[in-house]
């Protein structure tokens, strides 16, 4: 496990806020033609352990130990989430009808974006059973998740001088599935004879016939921008930037074999009625009548859904001595999300710039990381950032994330 | 089982389980301890007894009214008619030629052909279903007309004939016309063309050269030939003397299926009554006498004999009663109880076929009706037997069986269902207490495994008149190991028994129509998630 945990990360890993900041050094001119090459993966929870997440990722059997551990470390209100991001952006051009320092933007990117907020109930009814409940009302309220898969790829404009941009994005849906239990308990008689329910919620999914990187499901568009400020400054004092950004502002309609299901319904279950004692084949299981039973069947049609925006803004301060501050406080419409604020401090070491950061919120909890921007040469640069140390430590940290990027500059 | 882990685990697969690379190690898979009802269900008298077999008092108190045919004679049995042929030659009695004009008529031939009865004197003959087929074969060189007949046959009350024409031929190369006649509806009298006959089918082949031709010369070689074929007749009506003849029925049996699902076990009846009824719609008198009457029970191998002055005595029936186009039946019947015969032990044998030899003696006393004797095809000589039974009984390891094919979650090779409990929770409103058995089957029926069950299930209270005054619950168990889990993937058949004991095995207590069992199956079991991929 041990060996995974740091293998993986290095491998797979991806900030979750990153997505919108200069790759190159702090300081490199912003008005330069490049193609930039992000990839990576970004996992982060408030509460689980990682060691329980990456078996689950990696498969096999989950032993008990390992889901008691995470169990114990639950608190009244859970979050995870994940974000992985690969994409390709190209930023070229002098001049767009005229306007010198408008460049022409292009991007293509894939996304899966998931979050998870969760009562420990929901934890031990998943990886415990409701056997442990019994004569107990397991609550399952306030509940939620949602994962999307899409595609995108677009244009748009870039202002060279300021930094600013904006792009529109086609949407190519994958697949989606939300559940949101508004408000579910499960109560389990002690000698199990009852099971009484109350469930309400919705269940939303993308046609379940393909998911795969292939799959059409759905097709949307969206529009993604940030608009960067300069603040005035006097000769010799500090400088400072806002940005306010927004990504994947938008929506994708689903097709017609969208499946939805919305029960609010309440009932007691004291197992399936056999009208034949003497013919009880078939009936241990039931599973049509248990689908019909608990009200979930669902029906298929079209569906809207807005795309998982991330909207961010950020205030950096770069000292002439080298040394810079980033504020940065985000959203995103993921469940579990909570708004996230990073502080990290820059140091340039002339082409290079390396830096801590603090941050808290998202999906996890209060976390450091170091971030490292480097000019390997005249053309090639790079990024590597590692937002979660502590994420690295063992399989009983949590969270994983960081980040690595390439801009090519022609 | 697999839906309730989904229901309860869906939002963990979907949470949990989504996201990242997967190796060779398969989807992630955890075990979790479910406990959900599985099965409710009820067990009235109603699920064992047909309705219809059930009467109710006024008191509430059952009563068991079964009826079934012990024995039963039909047309098949008193009256065949054997499919019949004539034939009809016509050959120049002299060398020849000899010249035949257009038109010119060949000898006719009447014929009165006797039907092979044996004993059957019939004079009337009222077909429902058969089927008369002429063959003419002609070696003539010129075409002929045949004309088959039936002076004694009427359709509609018009007489019958069939014609048909037949090409030229000659004797190397004949020509053949086959004919038909669908024979359903045609009254034939047998008393043939004198009427003085019996059996007597009468027929007359006309052979006429064809009148628009050139006629023909006609040597002793030439011929011409009609097969006429009665065939698959089946009598509508009959009259005549039906002779004096004895029809041995049995020894057969006859299967009964009022205690289908009693496997085992002894059942000890308070009172049973039994009625035998034969009725006769045969226009001919009877003479019954029934050899045996056996009550066998094939699981067992126990024979219990009917014993009753009927058994071996003669029973006559008087003719059945000519109504014109329909009849009406005579009966005799005869009432058993346990106080003329061994009609309880009969009973309490649990049998599930009935063992019977009977003679039947047709007009005992000879042609007593000058010859009109009559049957329709709807006459039969039918035995009933109708058993009126009060429930109140006593039942010592009386077993009910029954066999599931439980609908699995999962295959033999990979599910998720490793071990568990599962609990019969049962509220009894019987008089019965009542032992569970649980056995896994292979493909033939053989025991392969046992599942063991604790407890039983609890009689309910039993007030000093016999009634169930309130019923009691009580919870067996069964714990199912992964070995036993295994085996029931592997042999998919589960035999469930009950055994049933009524609470005071030394009184008979009455079975009320609103006795019931409730019973619910509540499983406890580890299952591992994903554990059915």
């Amino acid at each position: 496990m041990s060996e995974r945990l740091p293998a993986l990360a290095l491998a797979l890993a991806l900030p979750l806020l990153s997505f919108a900041q200069d790759l190159l050094p702090t300081g490199d001119a912003a008005q330069r033609d490049r193609v930039e090459v992000r990839g990576g993966f970004a996992y982060d929870a408030n509460t689980l352990l990682n060691e329980l997440v990456l078996d689950l990722t990696q498969g096999g059997f989950v032993e008990r130990d390992v889901r008691e551990r995470s169990q114990a470390a639950l608190r009244s209100n859970n979050r995870l989430g994940q974000v992985l991001q690969l994409g390709v952006h190209a930023v070229f051009g002098d001049s767009i009808l005229g306007r010198a320092g408008l460049k022409v933007m292009i991007s293509a990117t894939h996304q899966d974006q998931a979050g998870l907020r969760f009562r420990p109930d929901v934890y031990a009814l998943t990886f415990f059973g409701n056997a442990g409940f019994a004569g107990q009302r397991a609550d399952l309220s306030g509940s939620a998740f949602e994962q999307q898969r899409y595609q995108t790829l677009g244009a748009g404009l870039y202002h060279a001088r300021s930094g600013s941009w904006v792009r529109l994005d086609v949407v190519k849906g994958q697949s989606w599935t939300a559940v949101h239990l508004e408000d579910a308990t499960l109560f389990t008689a002690a000698d199990g004879t009852r099971i009484d329910l109350r469930l309400h919620g919705t269940y939303r999914s993308s046609d379940t016939a393909r998911s795969d990187l292939g799959a059409f499901n759905g097709l949307g568009a969206a529009i993604s921008f940030a608009q960067r400020f300069s603040l005035p400054t006097r000769n010799g004092s500090a400088a400072h930037r806002i940005t306010l950004g927004a990504q994947d502002l938008g929506a994708v309609r689903w097709n017609d074999r969208a499946l939805r299901s919305g029960p609010d319904t309440a009932f007691t279950y004291d197992g399936i009625t056999v009208d034949d004692v003497f013919d009880l084949t078939g009936a241990i299981t039931g599973e049509e009548q248990l689908l019909d039973t608990f009200g979930v069947r669902p029906s298929a049609a079209a569906a809207w859904r807005l795309l998982p925006l991330h909207a961010w803004a950020e205030h950096s301060v770069t000292w002439p001595t080298g040394w810079r501050m980033d504020l940065r406080i985000a959203q995103r419409a993921l469940p579990g999300f909570i708004p996230f604020a990073q502080l990290t401090g820059w140091r340039r070491f002339g082409a290079q710039a390396v830096g801590i950061s603090a941050q808290y919120g998202g999906f996890g909890g209060l976390r450091a990381g170091v971030h490292g921007r480097f000019r390997i040469t005249r053309w090639l640069g790079a990024e590597l950032q590692l937002p979660n140390l502590y994420g690295l430590t063992g399989p009983r940290a949590r969270g994983l994330a960081a980040q690595v990027g390439l801009v090519f500059i022609p | 089982m697999a839906r309730v882990a989904s229901a309860i685990a869906v939002g963990g697969i979907l949470l949990f389980g989504s996201s990242g690379c997967r190796k060779e190690a398969g989807p992630p898979r955890w075990d979790v301890d479910l406990l959900a009802p599985l099965v409710n269900t009820s067990l009235t008298l109603n699920d064992v007894i047909a309705d219809s077999l059930l009467v109710t008092g006024t008191d509430g108190a059952l009563t068991l009214l079964y009826r079934t045919e012990l024995f039963g004679v039909r047309l098949d049995t008193l009256l065949q008619v054997p499919d019949t042929g004539i034939t009809y030659n016509y050959v120049l009695p002299i060398p020849g030629p000899l010249f035949f004009a257009a038109g010119a008529l060949l000898p006719t031939d009447e014929d009165a052909t006797s039907l092979d009865l044996e004993d059957v004197q019939l004079r009337t003959l009222a077909i429902r279903s058969g089927t008369l087929q002429v063959d003419l074969t002609n070696m003539i060189a010129s075409g002929i007309t045949g004309t088959f007949a039936l002076p004694g046959g009427t359709f509609n009350g018009q007489p019958v004939a069939v014609q048909g024409v037949v090409p030229a031929g000659s004797p190397l190369n004949p020509s053949f016309t086959p004919l038909t006649r669908d024979l359903a509806g045609h009254w034939f009298d047998l008393r043939g063309p004198d009427l003085d006959q019996v059996n007597a089918l009468s027929s007359q082949i006309t052979i006429q050269l064809d009148p628009n031709g050139a006629g023909a010369n006609v040597t002793n070689l030439d011929s011409v030939k009609a097969v006429a074929t009665y065939t698959d007749i089946v009598p509508q009506f009959a009259e005549g003397y039906f002779g004096n003849r004895t029809e041995q029925v049995g020894p057969e049996n006859t299967a009964v299926d009022l205690f289908d699902r009693i496997t085992d076990g002894l059942l000890d009846i308070d009172h049973v009554e039994a009625r035998l009824r034969i009725t006769n719609g045969v226009g001919a008198d009877l003479r019954i006498r029934i050899h045996e009457l056996v009550s066998e029970n094939t699981r067992t191998g126990t024979s219990v004999p009917l014993v009753h002055p009927i058994v071996g005595s003669p029973i006559n029936l008087t003719r059945a009663l000519d109504l014109g186009g329909s009849f009406q039946s005579t009966a005799w019947s005869t009432t058993l109880d346990p106080g003329n015969s061994t009609i309880a032990a009969f009973v309490e044998n649990l049998p599930d076929r009935l063992r019977y030899a009977v003679d039947l003696e047709l007009n005992p006393l000879g042609d007593i009706s000058n010859g009109h004797d009559f049957l329709y095809h709807e006459s039969a000589v039918s035995a009933q037997l109708e058993l009126e039974m009060p429930l109140r009984l006593i039942a010592t390891d009386l077993t009910v069986e029954s066999i599931a094919t439980p609908d699995l979650p999962g295959s033999e090779e990979a599910h998720g269902l490793t071990d568990g409990t599962l609990s019969l929770i049962a509220t009894n409103g019987f008089p019965f207490r009542a032992r569970l058995l649980l056995d896994i089957l292979d493909a033939d029926d053989q025991v392969v495994g046992s599942i063991p069950v604790v407890g039983e299930v609890a009689s309910g209270e039993v007030d000093p008149d016999g009634l169930v005054r309130d019923p009691v619950r009580s919870v067996c168990t069964a714990s199912l190991t992964p070995q036993q889990v295994d085996l029931l993937y592997a042999e998919p058949r589960l035999r469930i028994r009950a055994v049933f004991n009524t609470a005071d095995q030394a009184q008979h207590l009455p079975l009320m129509a609103h006795y019931r069992l409730d019973l619910q199956v509540v499983a406890g079991v580890n299952y591992v998630v994903n554990g059915d991929e």
